[in-house]
């Protein structure tokens, strides 16, 4: 239990830090915030508004602290602003409460819609998307990690790692390019599949539904990269794991070779693998920028890239946020799964 | 049903290795009935587990096995080893021919409960519900004295002692009831105590079953006891086969003689050990036996002084306040002596000589030197106090030539000029036996052997007052633990060191100290000179644990 304390403290620590470096990043570098929402047409009155909101007028480290504020999961809140953002009340006072919230992550400057709201839309499109490649990823490259773990230095040995090696080295960006190209527009009447797409279509009648088939290409140009580390490192690990004595002993059992290899030679050889899928599922997650840029896909990545182009401050400051977040709850649960795959390393 | 057992003609092993073809094994002829028990010792490279291994088709691809014949009778077939198909011999795996390898931890795996990797083997070949698997498998547990059998079934071979695990493996063995079982050096990786326990379990598991057995062992000592028939091999070669008895008491073959001459124990104390190069020679295919004159040693005047006193020494783990490792030890090391200190694993026999060269801090106590060391600051300290390690394979850092592992010392306590180093360095090296261009050599250029002398140069360079040798002979051959023991003495007598020398080989411990100190659980049992403790132990648990070294 004490573990588990600690373990959450260091991570909370760790956004924190994530916070600080975000904030004072981005109120030294950018372009000031009223300069950008400020149009021509915006009158003094709506600048100080803004100022206002912001607390632009404060001092930098009133700013911090206001901002901090808006993030911590308990604030000070006035019973107003308490009605408003649905606060849960912990504890009642006179002119404020203490109140559960949400991270407020502030409102976009473009859309003037909440942060949060926009994340969340664009997340729940990059899960669909980081989850289908991660899974076709794992499956495939385990299995053709054994493969070519089995029949070690022969051609089709040879040939899958050399195929592997050139899926290591290609970009994604490069792939996604050509994988869109070849299947989007050349053999597009073959395969019925468009060169972009995102994940939800509108129909004129039955409303907003989602398109399979055009997660299809971008997954595997995002799984490409992944598959083929996972399948590398299975190889090495599985050969280390055959090379071991229990290896011998199980043979010396009469087990069949097939139990051998998945019940023996696999289930100690995965946990390099699980580190490596874990991590890659996390950067997925984080938001592909080229691939979902080329195939138009309106997940996080899309995002980052719009509130880049457009310095949409909080939006920006909410991205990298919610990715280290994803990070570490990503991370915290790999940690768990050990536990549940090797009984040397201790739980909580 | 005959009375024979295997029985195999012209067994030759050949490893195809990068640098050409190896003979491992060859021409081997061996006879086993039923029920018998036969050993089969030598040292490492003698082809003694290759030869065993290759009669499961255990060993690699690399590796080529051929014979006139392996026959092996089964209960209700016979069947010729090699040439049976992978599925017949499948089924004959732990149903008849079963095995136990030396170190229990890496051959059981870590990550399956040690019940359900017996209750697999059982499984592959019987068909069982899960509840009679379990069932037989508690059972089995309980015959080999492992303690409440049922919570050792749901534990992994990591929660268990080495001892434990190890009878975990003979359970493995055993539970298809085989008619034969290979022990692969079964107790080599468990301490004195153990192994002589470990080793009346799987003798009598197997008499009681009729079960035969073939134990294979660097250690002629400890087999002699146990075995009805014994095989000697050396480079591949059988050196000699016969019954046990007429091996060890009438050796034949100038090997077998040299290897039982060569063992250090209590009685040739006083003498240089012969080592197995001086005692024979090869003359074409044939082993020609050398006169070999018995060196007595000098003797030596021990001075009465005493180089480091130990106080009142406790220590015990973070995290286990309760259990203390070290409970409050009183002794001291004098000039110019050996003292050995002997005890089972968990003694706190390391755990004494971390606190010794200060890698751990005493709660209580203290180490006091002479000249006032103890004050010393870490790197002062450590050149007066050395160290020479149990493995000399990962003792070495395999990215630096031995002059350099060997410098590096020199220079962080700043010994000899730097031009002087080099001529040093060669010193060092032909004081322990090797040639000065050896300071160029890799570490993976030497064998074990020379790679403890390697060790040796090494902790000699700082010119110490005081050696501790944790295990530095345990993972070497026999052969050469005597080669590195006379090393070890005649450089004590060159430089009027001290030894604190950590080990659980009591013949060994005999051999080369002056003082024994048994620990058991942290506290001294018994402290006395040699001779004393060789020839009237005081205490119970002394006597126990020396029975036995002295007859020979």
């Amino acid at each position: 239990m004490g573990k588990l304390l600690r373990k959450v403290a260091y991570n909370v620590f760790i956004l924190f830090s994530v916070a600080t470096v975000v904030f004072f990043l981005f109120s030294f570098s950018f372009p000031s915030p009223e300069d950008i929402l400020a149009t021509d047409r915006t009158d003094q009155k709506t600048i100080d508004a803004i100022r206002t909101e912001l607390k632009l007028d404060q001092p930098l480290h009133i700013q911090y602290f206001s901002f901090l504020h808006d993030l911590s999961p308990v604030s000070w809140y006035s019973e107003e602003r308490t009605q408003e953002t649905n606060a849960l009340v912990l504890l009642g006072g006179s002119q404020k409460n203490l109140v559960l919230k949400f991270p407020y992550l502030r409102r976009s400057f473009q859309s003037g819609q909440p942060t949060s709201t926009l994340l969340f839309r664009a997340f729940k499109t990059t899960m669909f998307l980081a989850l289908i490649a991660m899974v076709l990823a794992s499956i495939a490259g385990i299995f053709f990690g054994i493969i070519m773990a089995l029949k070690r230095g022969t051609l089709i040995d040879q040939f899958l790692l050399g195929l592997s090696t050139l899926g290591i080295s290609v970009p994604s960006f490069f792939s996604a390019i050509l994988l869109s190209w070849l299947f989007g527009y050349v053999l597009s009447d073959l395969t019925g599949l468009d060169v972009v797409g995102s994940l939800y279509d509108v129909d004129p009648e039955t409303g907003k539904y989602i398109r399979w088939r055009n997660a299809i290409l971008p997954a595997i140009a995002l799984g490409v990269r992944p598959l083929s580390i996972i399948s590398q490192l299975t190889r090495n690990s599985m050969l280390d794991s055959m090379k071991q004595e229990y290896i011998t002993t199980a043979r010396s059992k009469g087990l069949s070779e097939f139990r051998i290899v998945v019940f023996h030679a696999l289930r100690s050889a995965l946990n390099p693998v699980i580190t490596s899928i874990s991590g890659w599922f996390a950067s997925l997650l984080a938001g592909a920028f080229f691939v979902e840029y080329i195939f138009s896909w309106k997940g996080i990545g899309s995002l980052s890239i719009q509130a880049l182009e457009t310095s949409d401050l909080p939006v920006i400051m909410g991205s990298v946020l919610f990715i280290a977040t994803v990070f570490i709850v990503v991370n915290a649960l790999v940690d768990y799964i050990y536990t549940l795959l090797d009984p040397r390393v201790k739980g909580l | 049903m005959s009375d024979e057992l295997l029985h195999i003609e012209g067994l030759n092993v050949a490893f195809e290795t990068a640098s050409g073809s190896f003979e491992a094994v060859k021409k081997l002829n061996l006879t086993l009935k039923r029920g018998e028990i036969l050993a089969i010792v030598g040292e490492s490279g003698s082809g003694k587990s290759v030869s065993m291994k290759a009669l499961g088709r255990l060993l690699g691809p690399n590796s080529r096995v051929t014979a006139a014949e392996v026959r092996y009778s089964a209960t209700d077939q016979t069947v010729d080893l090699l040439k049976c198909s992978e599925q017949e011999l499948r089924a004959l795996r732990s149903s008849s021919l079963a095995y136990v390898f030396q170190e229990p931890m890496s051959a059981l795996h870590p990550l399956i409960t040690c019940g359900e990797q017996v209750a697999e083997a059982i499984q592959a070949h019987r068909d069982l519900s899960k509840k009679e698997v379990r069932k037989e498998v508690e059972q089995l547990f309980a015959e080999m004295k492992l303690p409440e059998p049922t919570s050792v079934y749901d534990a992994y071979p990591h929660e268990l002692s080495g001892g434990q695990r190890q009878r975990i493996m003979i359970a493995l063995a055993l539970c298809n009831d085989p008619d034969l079982l290979i022990a692969d050096e079964p107790t080599t990786a468990l301490d004195t105590v153990l192994q002589r326990t470990v080793i009346e379990l799987l003798t009598e598991s197997c008499r009681k079953r009729s079960t035969g057995l073939i134990l294979i062992s660097h250690d002629i000592d400890l087999v002699k006891d146990h075995s009805d028939s014994c095989l000697v091999m050396y480079r591949g070669d059988m050196m000699e086969y016969g019954p046990t008895r007429d091996v060890v008491s009438t050796p034949k073959n100038p090997y077998t003689k040299a290897l039982i001459k060569c063992r250090p124990n209590y009685r040739n104390r006083d003498f240089v050990l012969p080592t197995v190069d001086r005692l024979l020679i090869q003359e074409g295919e044939t082993l020609k036996e050398l006169d070999y004159e018995q060196k007595t040693l000098p003797p030596r005047e021990l001075s009465e002084q005493s180089v480091c006193t130990i106080k009142d020494l406790e220590l015990s783990y973070p995290g286990k306040r309760n259990h203390k490792a070290l409970k409050g030890l009183n002794f001291d090391i004098q000039q110019g002596e050996t003292l050995g200190i002997v005890g089972e694993s968990g003694s706190g026999k390391s755990t004494l000589a971390k606190v010794v060269i200060r890698l751990l801090h005493a709660d209580k106590g203290a180490i006091e030197f002479q000249f006032g060391w103890e004050g010393l600051k870490r790197k002062e300290y450590a050149s007066k106090v050395q160290m020479i390690f149990q493995d000399p394979f990962s003792s070495l850092n395999p990215n630096l030539t031995v002059g350099e592992t060997i410098t590096e010392v020199l220079k962080v306590h700043n010994i000899c000029a730097k031009g002087k180093r080099k001529e040093y360095v060669a010193e060092l090296l032909e004081e322990v036996g090797l040639n000065a261009s050896d300071a160029e050599k890799y570490p993976h250029e030497f064998s074990g052997g020379q790679r403890q002398r390697i060790s040796i140069a090494r902790a000699l360079a700082v010119e110490p007052a005081m050696i501790i040798c944790d295990e530095s002979v345990a993972a070497l051959d026999v052969s050469v633990q005597a080669q590195v023991l006379n090393l070890l003495k005649k450089i004590q007598r060159d430089r009027d060191l001290s030894y604190l020398f950590i080990t659980h080989d009591l013949h060994v411990v005999s051999y080369i100290s002056d003082r024994i100190l048994v620990l058991k659980e942290g506290e001294i049992v018994e402290l006395s000179k040699t001779e004393t403790i060789m020839e009237a132990p005081e205490s119970e648990y002394s006597k126990t644990l020396f029975a036995g070294v002295i007859e020979e």
